[in-house]
């Protein structure tokens, strides 16, 4: 089979059986719940004979059979000869199914393709010939379909002659008549080839990259309620297959070519400088002769010098001007590529959610329910990292609204809801962050039920769970094999596989919530970062060095004259929207000194959230920028308060902040901190208590371990979550460690291998307490280092306590 | 494959310019028996108001200053912080902070020079006050290295090599050939 452009003939099929198949899908779903909208059929008889026609190029019959049958059936049906009924659109789906696998297998895998679908096809191909019931207009149809199918129309720049054999009912393979004058019955009306008939001349054309998305991501509108129906658009645009990598290296020269584009500005400044110097001259020059000698004067030579200094300045004039020129052209262009680049890391939402539709339908239909499924915010672009990441993540979050979520019909209807239910997935931006949020009106999830299966599994105590919120009740759902579901069925458990998305969440920056109203629905939330790769960010000065704040955390930037601030039980703190906010100086938050006197008005950032507001005292802002986030170097491991690195467009390095942990760290050094704040070490003279950090996202569980521990003598301090905990533990001087697995912004897997990987904590006794009881659980706690994995059952039994002593002896022996 | 060729051809075919000519010239024409020894590269610096001599093999190349961003909790007096050379951000460390030599207060910036040392994700960028030049030298030529360690440059340090009177700037003397894995080891420390 020959190659094209290093793409196999069968490479292509594959991806015209993706992007047609898409297609198919869509466009049957939307004509199964609008018959009558006839002009949806075009598109899909064109991607039925397009994938007809490919795979007649690479030899496959079976597939020619199946495209072939059902191009007739959807000629018949924009001919108004048949109307489309359920049970046609399920074989038309069927037929689709088949020839979307078949593009998924290797060509070496097809002669057992062939032979195992065979007897399948042939009765497939067969229901689509005959009439599907109640779908004729009239019985006289009938024998119109049984006579044998039209001749097809070759295209006539087929690559290689195709080796297809004729098959039952089907015509023989000639270059037969296009000629429109005996048209048999179901011919379709236009006979034009479409664009991406068989053999097309781009190998690439395939998924991936959209050429020319929104330049700059985060301003990009979010525009909403684009339906379902925008799938069969998007696989239209015409798109090309860019390996990743390269990508990501042309991203990064295309930023290096904007950086010296820019250089050129010194360049630039310095002809400037030199025209000025040779006008000066040229004055210098008639003064001189002003005073000289007539003789002098008279001679020539020096207005012959004068002469030519002047041609001299008027050439260097031209020439300066056209540089002016080419240095701006350049500078534009090399911006346009930078931002083209970082756009075509974007795609449309739709992108990343064509096959859910179908998905919905089928589990839907499985389960004898009714659901009506809404795809919102389609255009919205994503970058292509987090799409990918997002598929099996909303895969399973929808299934579980269909499974679990969504009520029988009969129960809907009884409790005074529409009897198909609403099951949707929301795409949009909001303040430099994806939402996503998949739901359901269905009937919700009932925090009771999970409050009872708490203390059921031996998870918490009776009167801990009492306790415990609806909100920290909704995150045991996250929890691996917390099901709240009667049965597991094989379609999905509810809390099975919850974890999972909560980990890529994680994973990525963002946050997971559930929301749920019983009787009403669910609703799952992501919060996630709108590309890993750019963010807008706030430039601002710290120290006299850059550093950026990510828009997306930043509340306000002000001005604060120092006579608004007043200092309140020693705080210095100023009044913002009725609101007040504590002063801190970012510089020593940072530990950096260097910087400059205190300005008036100063420069806040104002960051925070939940009500509460810390404004962080800069030296100046620089402006706002789209930043290219380089990693941090990996072997300075995990820095307190930063995130990442970017260059700025001189080139100069700057440092991205880690704004949720500054305003942990900020809410601590502002007072609120009885936790590190008031540290008393050694104060009661005496001996002193073993110290341990408790890092536990659960107030509940935090409160429970905390009274444990103080009972038992020890001195104890928390952390809410593992940057918490890494930065409490920077001040030193602790003999244990006890840590959650599950928390926000650093897990306690993450948290012992960075404690690990530190030579300064690498001796600390760490037990892990965590609500995840299997074996693999247990093992990834104990790989990342933790001396001891315990259950939040051992609360209830001495396991816990006797552990403690174990690993570091009774609290009050270090002298 | 053919292409790579094609360029090694074409580098190697390359015309010279009258300097390299000459000092091309000069290699050949040396005497044989001074090439009997085996030779090693060594760049010599002058760092903290000392010559030094760092092996080819640690330095990876030598650019033009850059500026060096500190990173929070973390700088200290070795670990700069980050810089961008050419595109690559990499970690800055102060290499006569390391051998606690003292700081050079009348270094022209005009003379400064940014190294990177090491290699993969090993690299570290130190700044230099001067580079003096590169050298082939005898291995003959590397004496032991002192027996009492009085400083931390002698630390990190395996050899000592005899320059001789002309070969770089700052005549004839003993100057501190530093070992490779050393220096690494000892930037390595710095992160904590």
């Amino acid at each position: 089979m020959s190659d094209l452009g290093g793409f196999s003939l069968f490479e292509l099929f594959k991806a015209e059986a993706e992007t047609h198949g898409a297609t198919l899908n869509a466009g049957l779903l939307k004509l199964e719940s609008d018959p009558s909208d006839v002009s949806e059929v075009e598109p899909l008889m064109r991607a039925a004979h397009s994938l007809k026609g490919a795979a007649r190029i690479i030899g496959v019959d079976l597939a020619v059979r199946v495209a072939h049958a059902m191009e007739d059936c959807l000629v018949a049906v924009q001919k108004g000869e048949e109307v489309l009924v359920p049970a046609r659109v399920d074989q038309l789906l069927q037929g689709t199914d088949l020839l979307t696998r078949l593009g998924q297998i290797s060509e070496a895998d097809l002669p057992a393709f062939n032979s195992e679908h065979e007897s399948a096809v042939e009765a497939l191909v067969e229901s689509l010939r005959k009439p599907a019931a109640g779908s004729g207009p009239a019985e006289t149809a009938s024998p119109k379909r049984d006579e044998p199918p039209p001749p097809t129309v070759e295209p006539p720049s087929s690559a290689e002659p195709s080796k297809v054999v004729p098959t039952a009912g089907a015509t023989p393979p000639t270059k037969a008549s296009n000629s429109s004058s005996a048209p048999p019955p179901s011919i379709r009306p236009t006979p034009t080839p479409p664009p991406s008939a068989p053999a097309p001349a781009k190998p690439e054309a395939t998924k991936s990259v959209s050429p020319a998305p929104a330049p700059s991501p985060p301003q990009a509108p979010a525009p909403r309620a684009a339906k379902v129906a925008k799938v069969a658009s998007t696989a239209e645009v015409k798109t090309l297959r860019v390996n990743a990598e390269n990508l990501d290296r042309m991203m990064r020269l295309a930023g290096e070519m904007m950086i010296e584009s820019r250089r050129f500005q010194s360049l630039r400044e310095s002809v400037r400088r030199l025209k000025l110097e040779l006008e000066g001259l040229e004055d210098r020059l008639d003064q001189g002769l002003r005073t000289a000698s007539t003789e002098l004067r008279q001679s020539g030579a020096i207005e012959a010098v004068r002469e030519s200094l002047g041609s001299g300045r008027r050439t260097l004039l031209g020439h300066a001007s056209d540089l002016e020129n080419m240095f701006r052209r350049t500078e534009e262009v090399a911006t346009a590529l930078y931002h083209e680049v970082i756009g075509s890391r974007m795609r449309p939402f739709a992108d990343g959610t064509a096959g859910f539709p179908r998905m919905v339908r089928d589990l839907a239909k499985g389960l004898g329910k009714q659901v009506r499924f809404e795809i919102l915010g389609g255009t919205v672009p994503v970058d292509r990292d987090i799409l990918a990441k997002l598929e099996a993540p909303l895969n399973h979050m929808l299934r579980n609204c269909v499974d679990h979520g969504v009520e029988m019909p009969q129960e809907r209807s009884e409790a005074g809801k529409d009897p198909t239910a609403r099951v949707y997935i929301e795409a949009r931006h909001h303040g430099g962050m994806l939402l996503v949020r998949v739901g359901d009106d269905g009937r919700g999830i009932d925090p009771e039920r999970i409050r009872r299966k708490v203390v059921e599994k031996g998870m918490q105590s009776e009167s801990v769970a009492a306790g415990l919120t609806k909100q920290e009740l909704l995150d045991f759902l996250f929890l691996p094999g917390f099901s709240t579901a009667g049965k597991v069925t094989e379609i999905s458990g509810r809390g099975v596989g919850l974890d999972v998305v909560q980990t890529m969440v994680q994973e990525t920056g963002g946050t997971l919530r559930v929301e749920t109203e019983p009787g009403r629905g669910a609703s799952f939330a992501m919060r996630l970062p709108i590309t890993l790769s750019v963010i807008r960010a706030a430039l601002v000065e710290i120290a006299g060095e850059p550093y950026a704040f990510p828009l997306s955390r930043l509340e306000r930037v002000v001005k604060v004259p120092l006579d608004e601030i007043r200092p309140v039980e020693g705080r210095r703190q100023f009044e913002l929207d009725g609101a007040s906010v504590g002063l801190v100086s970012a510089q020593s938050v940072l530990e950096l000194g260097g910087g400059e006197e205190a300005q008036d008005p100063l420069s806040v950032m104002v960051v925070g959230g939940s009500g509460e507001w810390f404004g962080l005292v800069v030296d100046r802002f620089l402006g706002e920028e789209d930043l290219v986030v380089r990693p941090l170097d990996p072997r300075l491991g995990r820095v307190a308060h930063i995130a990442s690195a970017a260059l700025l467009e001189d080139g100069r390095p700057l440092l991205i902040v880690d704004t949720d942990d500054l305003v942990a760290s900020v809410r601590q050094m502002l007072g609120e901190g009885r936790l590190r704040g008031a540290r008393s070490v050694g104060a009661a003279g005496g001996k002193r208590r073993k110290r341990v950090l408790v890092v536990e996202d659960s107030i509940t569980v935090r409160e429970v371990e905390r009274q444990l521990l103080l009972r038992m003598g020890y001195e104890v301090e928390v952390a809410v979550d593992g940057v918490d905990g890494w930065n409490a533990l920077q001040a030193g001087g602790y003999d244990l460690v006890v840590s959650d697995v599950d928390m926000p912004r650093m897990n306690g897997i993450e948290f012992v291998k960075t404690l690990r990987a530190d030579d300064r904590f690498r001796r600390i006794p760490v037990i892990i307490v965590s609500y995840k009881d299997r074996d693999e659980d247990r093992m990834r706690g104990m790989e990342a280092g933790a001396n001891a994995y315990l259950t939040k059952g051992s609360f209830h039994d001495q396991s816990f306590g006797q552990m403690v002593l174990d690993l570091v002896g009774p609290a009050e022996e270090r002298g | 494959m053919s292409h790579d060729l094609n360029a090694t051809r074409r580098l190697l075919d390359r015309p010279l310019d009258a300097r390299e000519l000459h000092a091309q010239t000069e290699e050949v024409a040396r005497p044989l028996e001074e090439d009997a020894g085996e030779r090693v590269s060594v760049l010599i610096v002058e760092c903290g108001g000392e010559r030094l001599a760092l092996p080819g093999s640690l330095v990876r190349r030598v650019s033009a200053l850059a500026p060096v961003h500190r990173v929070p909790h973390r700088s200290n007096a070795v670990l700069r912080g980050i810089v961008n050379l050419g595109g690559h951000v990499t970690l800055a460390a102060d290499l006569a902070s390391l051998l606690e030599l003292p700081k050079a207060e009348a270094a022209s910036a005009a003379d400064r020079r940014m190294l990177l040392l090491g290699e993969g994700s090993e690299q570290w960028a130190v700044e230099v006050d001067r580079v003096l030049g590169v050298l082939r030298v005898e291995v003959g030529r590397l004496g032991d290295a002192p027996v009492t360690v009085r400083a931390a440059r002698d630390h990190h340090t395996d050899r000592l090599l005899t320059l001789l009177d002309g070969e770089v700037d700052g005549g004839a003397g003993r100057v501190a050939l530093l070992s490779e894995e050393k220096v690494l080891a000892g930037l390595r420390r710095n992160l904590g």
